[in-house]
């Protein structure tokens, strides 16, 4: 009843629809995202959708091109706002240590790997090998967008007057 | 011709008599047809209703998904019934089934002539 053909594209429309609902819980509009069901299976290499969460959850992001000699290897970086702010006002070391974040991520079906990286204007995203299914990386977004949120409103308070005490407290500690 | 009455008593009975018990529990739930639902309608993301069923649904779906068996795997009886009692095969079966029944309404067979 199923070719390979087909229970492949019913798995990538399911991870498609994965993501999605993920991003939809955390709260994020996903209405305006298209089409989740693909026609044919290696449609969802290219991960339009994972493109389309980082875009929606940091702000700006792009691909980088592909040197030479790395072999299925992408690499994707994020502009954000919200870590420049954060880094203006905490060490580099203090944010990697407060984000509850895996730094490696590996996909449960096809062994590819996502390793993220923090910079100065926000992440560095690496995947190895091309993974068919993005729903873990997407997940793994999301939980990194909410411990940066949970660092906002620290700094928000420190920059308070009542913050203001504590942020002294802070400085002098470190 | 002697018309013959259908027994639906008899037919659970006999149905019930030759089925095979299904060893796995039944967790299925409305959500989780709706999730097939919307994967054979093509829905574009901005008609499906993302409330209807929760993450543990779609997770379950996710992995019968993975669990499908594709026709190439399939290659004896004990194979054949790997599919049974998920939720994708089930949905897809019945559409089937129910299409097939809609059709055949009133319908009547033409007797083919043999060309030979």
């Amino acid at each position: 009843m199923f070719s390979i053909e087909d229970c492949q594209v019913i798995q990538s429309s399911m991870d498609n629809l994965l993501s999605l609902k993920l991003l939809h819980d955390a709260g994020y509009r996903v209405s305006d995202m298209g089409h989740w069901v693909t026609d044919y299976a290696y449609e969802n290499v290219g991960g339009d959708i994972f493109f389309m969460a980082m875009e929606r959850l940091f702000g700006a992001c792009a691909e980088e091109q592909d040197e030479e000699g790395a072999y299925d290897i992408r690499k994707f970086v994020i502009l954000c706002p919200d870590v420049e702010e954060l880094l203006g006002m905490f060490t580099k070391e203090w944010v990697e240590r407060q984000l509850t974040w895996n730094k490696r991520v590996i996909c449960d079906w096809t062994g590819a790997e996502m390793m993220i990286e923090l910079t100065k204007v926000g992440f560095l995203i690496e995947i190895h090998e091309s993974p068919f299914f993005f729903n873990q990386f997407v997940q793994e977004l999301i939980q990194i967008r909410k411990s940066i949120d949970q660092l906002l409103v620290y700094a928000q308070y420190l920059k308070g007057s009542r913050g203001a005490k504590h942020a002294a407290l802070y400085r002098e500690v470190q | 011709m002697k018309k013959r009455r259908f027994s639906t008593v008899e037919f659970l009975k006999q149905l019930q008599e030759r089925s095979i018990p299904s060893k796995i529990p039944r967790l299925q739930t409305p959500g989780m047809f709706r999730i097939v639902e919307y994967l054979y309608a093509g829905a574009d993301a901005s008609e499906v209703d993302f409330d209807s069923f929760t993450l543990d649904e779609l997770d379950y779906v996710y992995n019968e998904a993975h669990a499908l068996y594709s026709m190439e795997d399939i290659y004896d009886e004990e194979t054949e019934r790997a599919n049974w009692y998920n939720v994708i095969y089930e949905y897809v079966r019945s559409t089937q089934n129910i299409y097939t029944l809609l059709h055949s309404r009133k319908k009547q067979y033409a007797e083919e002539d043999d060309f030979i």
